[in-house]
């Protein structure tokens, strides 16, 4: 079978309705003239057709129709009697829309009640003697931590440099 | 009365409005559940059935598309429900294959009764959409475009369908027969395959 009979084969159902373009129709039924085999194929589907046209679905008779309405009707009118339930249907993207701002602003309002650990605002302290003492005001050291020597004495021997690189330290 | 009048009507509750709807499409309907289910008191169930959704329904109809093509895209998804559970669970215990009522003489009826059969035989091997499509298009007279609207998809793809249905048929209506005459070699049913 030629590669031209495969496709002239697709079109032979449209061919038997007769639904193709008449440029179309033309052209299959000059090539069904001349290749057998499209013309065998083209009589088995129109057998195929005749068969199935010629094997309608059954009628049931005037008393089944009769039974099938009386049956049905006692359905729809039970049917009738429940109301619909009502449904609010809200589309999604618009439920998406108003629960990621809410969502948000929960969040942030959480976090404003989630506050770090505090910390000794080590950094407003001018001196260092202060950064020593504000940490037993800020209740970081226990009572047997603080230091027990004179910390002004220690202080008094260092330089104004010195002072900056304790400074320094003790800040960081 | 024209249907969106009474699909109108029905919107609003109206019963026998929608009754009058039911009449006219009865048969349609139970014609395109007989050759999907092939079976007559399933068929009748189903009709029901979609009938009954249609009615409960009836309300997000927009009346986009016609009401005959909505109501028979219900009824085949009604048809393709009992399909996946008969694959599931296999034939119902009160199966009846759809009987034949002939008007002719008792061998017109018995070759008519033997054609049927055979066809329904070769219609229950096809896949259900292959099947549903056949039925639309050569019982209903539906075109491509309204097959694809009920059944989904493209209107070329309804075409594709149709044309490999219409194929994959004629293949298994030979086996059926040949089936036929290999197992009950009747000189009538062999002097028709003479022929081939």
């Amino acid at each position: 079978m030629k590669w031209r009979c495969v496709l002239i084969q697709r079109w032979l159902p449209d061919f038997l309705d007769g639904e193709l373009k008449p440029f179309w129709q033309r052209r299959l039924k000059a090539h069904l003239d001349v290749c057998a085999h499209c013309r065998q194929e083209l009589e088995g589907l129109q057998e195929t057709v005749d068969v199935f046209r010629g094997s309608p679905s059954p009628d049931p008779g005037p008393a089944f129709w009769q039974e099938f309405n009386r049956d049905l009707h006692l359905k729809l009118a039970q049917a009738n009697q429940i109301p619909a339930p009502r449904r609010f249907k809200v589309p999604y993207y618009l439920v998406g829309a108003v629960s990621a701002p809410a969502l948000a602003v929960l969040i942030f309002w959480a976090a404003g009640y989630l506050e770090p650990p505090h910390k000794p605002v080590l950094a407003q302290l001018a001196a260092p003697e202060q950064l020593v003492y504000a940490g037993r005001e800020d209740g970081l050291w226990q009572e047997e931590e603080y230091p027990s020597w004179d910390v002004n004495a220690v202080l008094v021997d260092l330089s104004g440099q010195e002072r900056e690189i304790l400074w320094e330290k003790l800040r960081f | 009365m024209t249907d969106p009048y009474l699909v109108a009507r029905a919107q609003q509750g109206d019963l026998p409005a929608f009754e009058e709807l039911v009449k006219k499409y009865q048969r349609e309907i139970y014609g395109l559940a007989c050759r999907m289910v092939s079976d007559g008191e399933e068929a009748k169930d189903l009709t029901q059935q979609a009938f009954l959704q249609a009615f409960v329904h009836i309300r997000e109809f927009r009346q986009q598309s016609q009401f005959r093509t909505w109501l028979f895209r219900i009824a085949i998804n009604q048809c393709y429900n009992f399909l996946k559970s008969k694959k599931k669970y296999g034939e119902p215990l009160d199966c009846q294959e759809v009987d034949v009522v002939g008007e002719g003489s008792p061998e017109e009826d018995l070759l008519g009764e033997e054609k049927h059969r055979l066809l329904y035989a070769a219609l229950a091997r096809l896949p259900s959409k292959q099947r549903a499509v056949i039925s639309l298009k050569l019982e209903q007279g539906l075109s491509y475009q309204e097959i694809s609207q009920i059944l989904g998809g493209t209107a070329g793809a309804a075409r594709v369908n149709y044309c490999q249905a219409l194929k994959t048929l004629k293949k298994y209506l030979r086996s059926e027969e040949e089936h036929e005459v290999a197992v009950r070699p009747y000189p009538a049913v062999a002097a028709r395959f003479s022929r081939r």
